[in-house]
C-alpha cells in the first residue's frame, strides 16, 4: 500500500540546512495499523506528510499503491490527497461552518454529486454517532466530538489510508479511549489502511499493530508492536517503551538488597521461576510491584522485585534469573540514593 | 442661514458625503479583497508563495499608503478628469478617496487573512482542495469576521478623508463645516455637522463590531 524509498527531508535555512528525514524506507501493508513514535522533533510530522504531499521529500520515492507521488504534478498530487484522509491534533475544522457543512466541504471538493451530499453526510455522521449534530458549529462540540467530526471528514472520499498527526493528543483518557476504539472498527470495517503518530504509549499498545520507531530523522527501530514493547532493540527504543512502574520512594529506601525490574512474556508464569529461585540459591525474593499488559492481545508482565542473600548466592540467582525473562534491570545504588 | 436653509444644507451635504464615501467604500471592498487576498496568497508557503508578486503588490499598496492624503488628492487629479470628465464635485473627489482606502483596506484584509488558522488551511489542502476550494470555502468563510472589522475601520476613515476631499471641490459635509463654520465664523453649523459625524461614525463602529461578533462562531 505504502513505500518509501530512500525517503530525505531537508529543511533549507538563510545560514543552515536541517535534516528532518533521514534516509528513510518502509513498507506499510494493506489494511495494517502502522505507529509512528519518537520524540518531539524527531521528523515523525514531516514523514508523515510525505504520504500525502504536503511536504515534497527531498530526494527518495514515495510509493502510493503503485504510484511514486513525487513525480506528480499539482494536480495529480490533488487526485492522490483524495484517497488520502487525514486528522489532526487540533481538529481543523472550520469554525464557521456547521458540522454538516464542514462534511459537505470535503464532498465538494472530490465533486461528489450534489444532490446526493446530504444523504452522505448524514451517513458519515452516524458512522462516527454524532447524527444529531450535524447543525451546530464546531465550537460547542466536546474535544473527542470534534475529532470525530475530524474522522467523519477525512472518511468522506472513501479513502483507502487515514493519516493521523497526534489526533488524540489533545483529548482526556476517556475520550482517547473513545477515539481509538472508532478507529480500530474503521481499520476493522473499511479495511483502511492507517498511519497514527503519537507519544501516547497507551494508544500505541491498544492501537498499532506494527511500530516505527524515530529519532532524529532516522528510523532505529521498526517491528511488530508486540515486538516493540516486549523486546525493545534499541537504546532509544527501550528509553521509550520503558514500563514507568514506580514505587514510592520510602519503599525504596526501606528496601533491604537490590532492586530488579523483570520484564518477561506474560505467557509463561513467572511464579515458578520466582519460587526456584528463592529455593535454588537460597535468596530472598520480595515482589514490590507486578502487572501485566495486553499488546494485540499478547501479555507481556513486568515485576519489581527485591532480592537478599549473600553477593556469591545473588549474583548466581541473577544469571538464572537472566536466562529466564526477557529482560533485567537493576536499580543502582546511586539511583536509589537519587529517590 | 436659517433653519431651514441650515436642515437644506446638511441635506445636500449628507447627499454628497453619501456619495463620495459610497463610491470609494464599494470599489475599496472588491480591489481591497482582491489585492488583500494577493498579498497574502504570495506571503503563505502552503498557498502560492511569490516573491516577485508579493513584493510587488506590497511596494504598490505601501506607496499609497505613505503619501499623505492631500497630496494624493492633488496628485491623482489628472486621473480624475481622466476618468470622471471633472475635478469637482463627489463623483471626482470618489477617485482618490477610493485609491487611498483601497491601500488601507487591502493591508487589513491581509491580515484578516493571516488571522486564519494555518491547521485548517493544511487539513483542506489534504483533502485535496484547490487553490480557489481554499479561497471560497476556507479563507472567505473564516475571515469574514475580520473582513467585516477592517471594511468597518476603513469606512471610518474614508468619512474622515471625505471632508478632506470636500474642501478642494468634493462638497459634503466636512465641506459645509469649513465653508460656514470656519470662514463665515457660524460655530454653530460647525458643531451641528461635527456632532452628526461622531454619531454616524459611531453607528458605523458599533453595528460593524456588533455584526463580526455575531459572525464570530468561534
Ligand atoms: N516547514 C518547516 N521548515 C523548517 N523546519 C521544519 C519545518 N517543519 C519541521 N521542521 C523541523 O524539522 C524537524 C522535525 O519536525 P517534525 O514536526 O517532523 O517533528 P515531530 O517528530 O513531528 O515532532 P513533534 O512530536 O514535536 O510533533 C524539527 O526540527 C522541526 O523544527
Ligand atoms: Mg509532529
Amino acid at each position: 500500500m505504502i513505500t518509501l524509498q530512500n525517503v530525505n527531508v531537508t529543511f533549507k535555512h538563510k545560514t543552515s540546512e536541517l535534516a528532518a528525514v533521514k534516509d528513510v524506507s518502509l513498507h506499510i501493508a494493506k489494511g495494517e495499523i502502522f505507529g509512528i513514535v519518537g520524540g518531539s522533533g524527531a521528523g515523525k510530522s514531516t514523514l508523515v506528510r510525505t504520504l500525502n504531499g504536503l511536504q515534497k521529500p527531498t530526494s527518495g520515492e514515495v510509493i502510493i499503491d503503485g504510484e511514486d507521488i513525487t513525480k506528480l504534478k499539482s494536480s495529480g498530487i490533488r487526485e492522490v490527497r483524495k484517497k488520502i484522509g487525514m486528522i489532526f491534533q487540533h481538529f481543523n475544522l472550520i469554525s464557521r461552518k456547521t458540522v454538516g457543512k464542514n462534511i459537505e466541504f470535503a464532498l465538494k471538493v472530490q465533486n461528489y454529486p450534489k444532490d446526493k451530499r446530504d444523504e452522505r453526510v448524514k451517513a458519515l455522521l452516524a458512522l462516527v454517532g454524532l447524527e444529531d449534530k450535524k447543525d451546530v458549529y464546531p465550537a460547542s462540540l466536546s474535544g473527542g466530538q470534534k475529532q470525530r467530526v475530524g474522522i467523519a471528514r477525512a472518511l468522506a472520499a472513501n479513502p483507502k489510508i487515514l493519516l493521523c498527526d497526534e489526533a488524540t493528543s489533545a483529548l482526556d483518557v476517556h475520550t482517547t479511549e473513545e477515539i481509538v476504539d472508532i478507529l480500530k472498527d474503521i481499520n476493522r470495517k473499511l479495511g483502511i489502511t492507517i498511519v497514527f503518530i503519537t507519544h501516547q504509549l497507551e494508544v500505541a499498545k491498544e492501537l498499532f499493530h506494527k511500530v516505527a520507531v524515530m529519532s532524529d530523522g532516522k528510523i532505529i527501530e521498526i517491528n511488530e508492536a508486540y515486538e516493540i514493547f516486549a523486546n525493545p532493540k534499541d537504546a532509544v527504543t527501550k528509553n521509550l517503551v520503558k514500563s514507568n512502574v514506580t514505587i514510592p520512594s520510602q519503599i525504596i529506601k526501606d528496601t533491604k538488597g537490590k532492586i530488579l525490574t523483570l520484564t518477561y512474556k506474560g505467557e509463561k508464569s513467572i511464579e515458578p521461576v520466582i519460587a526456584y529461585t528463592n529455593k535454588k540459591y537460597n535468596v530472598v525474593l520480595n515482589i514490590l510491584h507486578g502487572k501485566i499488559e495486553y499488546i494485540q492481545y499478547k501479555p507481556i508482565g513486568t515485576l519489581v522485585v527485591s532480592i537478599e542473600g549473600s553477593e556469591e548466592q545473588v549474583s548466581e540467582a541473577l544469571l538464572y534469573l537472566k536466562a529466564n525473562v526477557e529482560e533485567i534491570e537493576v536499580l543502582e545504588d546511586k539511583e536509589r540514593e537519587a529517590v | 442661514m436659517n433653519t431651514s436653509e441650515l436642515i437644506e444644507a446638511l441635506w445636500v451635504a449628507s447627499r454628497e458625503t453619501l456619495q463620495m464615501v459610497g463610491i470609494a467604500i464599494v470599489f475599496a471592498i472588491i480591489a481591497g479583497l482582491i489585492l488583500g487576498l494577493i498579498l497574502y496568497i504570495t506571503s503563505t508557503p502552503l498557498l502560492y508563495k511569490n516573491k516577485i508578486i508579493n513584493v510587488i503588490a506590497g511596494f504598490f499598496v505601501n506607496v499609497i499608503r505613505s503619501i499623505p492624503f492631500v497630496i494624493l488628492l492633488v496628485l491623482l487629479v489628472p486621473v480624475t478628469s481622466m476618468l470622471v470628465g471633472t475635478t469637482i464635485g463627489p463623483k471626482a473627489a470618489a477617485v482618490p478617496l477610493t485609491v487611498a482606502s483601497i491601500a488601507f483596506l487591502a493591508r487589513l484584509i491581509e491580515g484578516a487573512f493571516a488571522e486564519v488558522d494555518k491547521g485548517v488551511i493544511e487539513a483542506s489542502l489534504a483533502m485535496g482542495a484547490g487553490v480557489k476550494d481554499i479561497i471560497c470555502d476556507v479563507l472567505l468563510v473564516e475571515a469574514l469576521p475580520g473582513i467585516i472589522r477592517a471594511i468597518t475601520v476603513t469606512l471610518i476613515s474614508i468619512i474622515g478623508f471625505s471632508a478632506m476631499a470636500g474642501t478642494v471641490g468634493g462638497g459634503g459635509i466636512g465641506d459645509l463645516a469649513i465653508r460656514f463654520g470656519y470662514y463665515r465664523y457660524q460655530t454653530d453649523v460647525m458643531f451641528i455637522t461635527v456632532i452628526l459625524l461622531v454619531v454616524v461614525v459611531q453607528l458605523i463602529q458599533i453595528s460593524g463590531e456588533k455584526l463580526a461578533n455575531v459572525l464570530t462562531k468561534k
